[in-house]
């Protein structure tokens, strides 16, 4: 493990991989009172290849962590199909549906809030374990400590209490449950984003290590985009709803093919001041628009530096398409980019 | 891995294991007036338990004592109109007071806390039925429904007040569980626990009901002198437990006509009552203080 | 060298807890220079907000500054009245949250809890209103006249801490303290707000003290910077330096463990090993030993002070990063774990 301190940046999955989850136009609205209806997630196609890591970023609002209670059937669609594998998983109900809960775990945000208080940490791990009837008894109590020692836990603190641990080591507990049955796929929704900076890189190279060790495939969600693009093979960005680009992780800085990708990327401060201080910041004009009325055509229009108005921008929508090979990207305009 | 592991072992931030629970008793312990009030709870337990098997007089003897005699060495209480010893229809009063207030509530957390948990948890028709209900109940005035039931179920009895009260008081425990429910289903826990695979069963009591447990126990602590008042009013109105069966409220509903020659009639079994909402109240308060430290100031 | 506008000297600040008593901040002592831009980055629980809360003595309860001097302008602000310490609020040191939606009044209109922030100060009530509008212009707040009227609610995020810093400078503050003040927000909107602090700054000469998390916003907008842990300061200097040969195995550490955006490699993240210490009982000698790769026996008893590594840069470390550099191969050091560079751990002490 130690040795692998310093790889190369890992190649992006061949298009050849096999796809282990994959996504059709899926679209998931929410009544927002008085008629109104919040377009959370708006027709988003896009695939998790087995044993990749799938980066998705995009700031507050834009649909993110929807799309990551989608995958994992924790919300149902409105419309659009989500394949694990061949099934089709928003065709199954009740327990169909939650037997495929084996291999689609879900880390999350908060590490205070993941974890039931009136639990012991145990109990917490074993909760998969016990939903399925997995393991009892000794063997249980013996895959626990197995996990706790995985994660980097003392294996003798199964009987302590959430309460009891920093926020870092609370995160590991959320893993070692997200782990317990071995699943194939794991979507961490912002799961270091509530870390300090020295556990954040922790949990991150821990993730990283548990990949390798068991075959992971990850959708990782989070807002940051360099913690993004470290831990990722391909990179999707989503701006209202919508995916507005996919790519290669060091294809998506190098040349980015959407404008709201460039101007994310300029927005994040390097922490090196010679470098940071000869950057230029892509500034994005206005607000992000409320998802209850999204902008006509291309929703990015209303901020976008090179946007042409009225047409085409703010009347036709831009597909996401293959502007090179796998790199796919929605702008109407994207050789200006 | 396993150097993985190695390099990251971690020692927990407090050296203790404690539960929620243990953290509340312990909370608990240092309230003083919750204590106090749990160890006058305890004594009128004993007494009432005693009261089962014996009283000093018996509790229907008239003739005992001189009637409206005062306290003395013999009466602690002194006598009432019949000269029965009212410290002896006291003891059997704390009975009588303790199951109305223990089984109404008893009655409402089996009422309440399943309908709570279903109308929280599922929403939708069943919800919406459940609101409508509890809203009609809170409609009408819950003396009128006590009174009216009462008399409907007729032959009046320990059984009868016990359950017109539960009728009249179910609502504030069954929207307590539901809103707790609501709440809870939002938390990141109950969704995580979704997402490994629990049935809703699981997720309703070994999720939902635990975390929703220290504010059921509070309200049901306040539910009792509730109900004590509530009875004691009842029987006060002469619609309570029927004679010769002492209740502390008709205890002193006998004792007002005769208030200025024997004022110990009324004084005895009103100390009693007001002692023993005392006790629940500030053992409620303490609960509460111990459950939920964030309420606290 | 300039008179500095601003010294704190030797601050302590502390809380009463359940087991004892939380320095959250433990004799903290730096200055700042009129118009310059100083970050203080540490992470949750090393003292930097308090610090900050402190220079204005608005410790929450139970907290309490139990000793130091901060002195502004020949004042020791933690002598004065709790009148003379409110009317240098707001007017001569202004101070900005990182939650706009709790400091401002729900059910006021925005340009008029400006007007307010000015009239506190004494400013004559006529031209409250025009001066309003042109700060609000200031921030760079489109349509300022129509904003003047808006309820904080009816604000975006980014729009809200852009009224704040209108609010913060409407006295023309000598100092603006900014405590994470783009934490909330999205990325993009982070660099909209970084950027108006960079130019006022240079424009107005207010001096700023950026806390922050997040070494990027330093890199970007500070001059100098003090990097806490643990309630102390463990290094200090300009920015290029700190970023560029950081002496503090702290500091060199924390820069190593941020992803960086523009990197080209995937190389493995340099994690800080361990949890943040518990300040109730802070390790004994240097607070960083129980977490630091090139701790040696004189860590574990003896307190380090800081000292002059450079032209105005200071670290409190009894190795450096020079030495760990030199004598136990810090560059190429793979293990990270406490002790692993100097092979000194807690069993082979004496």
């Amino acid at each position: 493990m130690a040795a692998a301190a310093v790889s190369s940046m890992p190649a992006a999955g061949a298009s050849g991989a096999k796809v282990l989850l994959r996504a059709e136009n899926a679209v998931k609205h929410f009544p927002a009172g008085l008629g109104a209806t919040v377009h959370a997630v708006d027709g988003v196609s896009f695939e998790i290849r087995e044993g990749e890591t799938l980066g998705l970023v995009g700031e507050s609002g834009c649909g993110k962590s929807t799309l990551a209670r989608l995958v994992t059937q924790l919300l149902p669609v409105t419309s659009g199909k989500i394949f694990f594998g061949d099934v089709e998983l928003t065709k199954l109900r009740g327990e169909k549906l939650r037997q495929y809960r084996r291999q689609l775990q879900m880390i999350f945000q908060d590490p205070f809030a993941s974890l039931d208080p009136r639990m012991t940490v145990g109990d917490i791990i074993a909760e998969p374990l016990d939903n399925f009837g997995v393991m009892r008894g000794r063997k249980r109590n013996a895959r626990v400590q197995e996990l706790l020692s995985i994660v980097g836990l003392n294996p003798n603190f199964n009987n302590r209490y959430p309460h009891e641990f920093s926020g870092g080591q609370r995160q590991r507990i959320g893993i070692a449950r997200a782990l317990a049955l071995n699943p194939r796929l794991v979507v961490c929704d912002e799961a270091i984003s509530a870390l300090d900076v020295s556990i954040q890189a922790q949990i991150v190279n821990l993730l990283e290590d548990l990949q390798r060790e068991f075959k992971l495939t990850y959708l990782f969600i989070a807002h940051d985009l360099s913690v993004v693009r470290h831990i990722s093979d391909r990179v999707m960005v989503m701006y209202l709803g919508k995916i507005v680009e996919i790519a290669d992780s060091v294809e998506t800085y190098a040349s980015p093919k959407h404008p709201y990708t460039k101007a994310l990327l300029s927005a994040i401060p390097v922490p090196d001041p010679r470098v940071q201080r000869g950057r230029r910041l892509v500034e994005l004009t206005g607000e992000i628009p409320s998802p209850i009325h999204p902008p006509s055509g291309c929703r990015f229009h209303t901020r976008c530096p090179i946007a042409r108005l009225p047409t085409p921008c703010a009347e036709t929508e831009p597909p996401l398409e293959e502007k090179r090979r796998d790199h796919l990207a929605a702008c109407h305009f994207s050789s200006d980019v | 891995m396993a150097a993985t592991a190695a390099a990251v072992v971690v020692r927990p931030v407090t050296p203790v294991q404690a539960s929620l629970w243990s953290d509340a008793w312990r909370r608990l312990r240092r309230n003083r007036l919750a204590l106090a009030g749990a160890i006058y709870l305890a004594f009128l337990i004993v007494v009432a338990l005693v009261a089962l098997v014996h009283t000093p007089y018996p509790m229907a003897g008239v003739a005992v004592a001189t009637p409206y005699s005062g306290p003395s060495a013999a009466h602690w209480f002194g006598a009432d109109n019949l000269g029965r010893d009212v410290f002896s229809r006291v003891m059997v009063g704390a009975q009588i007071s303790l199951t109305v207030g223990i089984g109404t509530q008893l009655i409402i957390l089996a009422v309440g806390v399943p309908i709570g948990l279903a109308a929280g948890y599922f929403k939708g028709w069943f919800d919406s039925i459940v609101s409508f209900f509890v809203n009609v109940f809170y409609g009408v005035p819950d003396l009128l429904v006590a009174l009216l039931l009462v008399v409907l179920l007729g032959h009046p009895g320990l059984d009868k007040i016990i359950i017109a009260i539960s009728v009249t008081r179910w609502m504030d425990m069954t929207r307590l569980v539901r809103g707790q429910t609501l709440a809870l289903r939002e938390r990141e826990f109950v969704e995580a626990a979704r997402a490994s695979g629990a049935k809703p069963f699981k997720i309703l009591f070994g999720h939902i009901l635990p975390n929703a447990l220290g504010p059921v126990i509070v309200q049901a602590t306040f539910g009792v002198p509730a109900a004590i008042l509530f009875e004691a009013f009842l029987s006060f109105l002469g619609l309570g437990v029927p004679a010769p069966q002492p209740s502390w409220g008709s205890m002193a509903a006998d004792g007002l006509s005769a208030i200025r020659i024997a004022p110990h009639m009324v004084i005895a079994p009103s100390i009693a009552l007001s002692l023993t909402l005392m006790a629940f109240n500030f053992l409620g308060d303490g609960l509460r203080d111990a459950l939920d430290p964030r309420s606290r100031r | 060298m300039p008179t500095p506008i601003l010294q704190v000297r030797d601050l302590r600040t502390q809380f009463a807890a359940d087991g004892g008593v939380v320095k959250a901040v433990d004799g903290v002592s730096f200055e700042l220079y009129p118009g310059e831009s100083l970050g203080i980055v540490g992470e949750s629980g090393s003292g930097k907000s308090m610090t900050a809360l402190s220079i204005l003595r608005l410790v929450p309860d139970p907290g309490r500054i139990v000793s130091g001097q901060v002195l502004f302008r020949d004042q020791d602000l933690l002598q004065l009245t709790g009148e003379e310490i409110r009317e240098i609020r707001g007017r001569d040191i202004a101070m900005i949250f990182q939650d706009p939606q709790s400091s401002l009044n729900p059910v006021l209109r925005t340009g008029f809890q400006v007007d307010e922030a000015m009239l506190a100060h004494g400013r004559p009530k006529r031209d409250a209103r025009s001066r309003t509008l042109e700060l609000l212009k200031k921030v760079r707040i489109p349509a300022a006249e129509s904003r003047y009227k808006d309820f904080p609610h009816q604000l975006s995020g980014g729009m809200r801490q852009r009224a704040m810093i209108a609010m913060g400078l409407a006295n023309a503050p000598a100092i603006l303290i900014a405590d994470e003040p783009t934490t909330a927000l999205d990325v993009t909107v982070q660099a909209q707000i970084l950027e108006l602090l960079g130019d006022l700054n240079r424009e107005l000469g207010t001096a700023i003290v950026m806390i922050t998390h997040n070494m990027g916003v330093v890199a970007g907008l500070c001059s100098r910077v003090l990097v806490m842990y643990a309630g102390e300061i463990v290094e200090q200097g300009p920015v290029e330096q700190i970023f560029e040969n950081p002496q503090h195995p702290y500091t060199w550490s924390l820069l190593r463990s941020i992803p960086r955006v523009d990197a080209l490699r995937h190389e493995r993240l340099r994690s800080i090993e361990g949890i943040a210490p518990d300040l109730l009982q802070p390790p004994s000698g240097c607070r960083f030993h129980p977490r630091c790769p090139f701790r040696i026996e004189k860590c574990f008893h003896d307190e380090p002070r800081l000292q002059d590594v450079a032209m105005g840069q200071q670290a409190a470390c009894w190795v450096m990063m020079k030495r760990a550099r030199e004598e136990m191969g810090a560059d190429k050091l793979i293990d990270i774990r406490p002790g692993a560079a100097s092979g000194v751990h807690p069993g082979e002490i004496a």
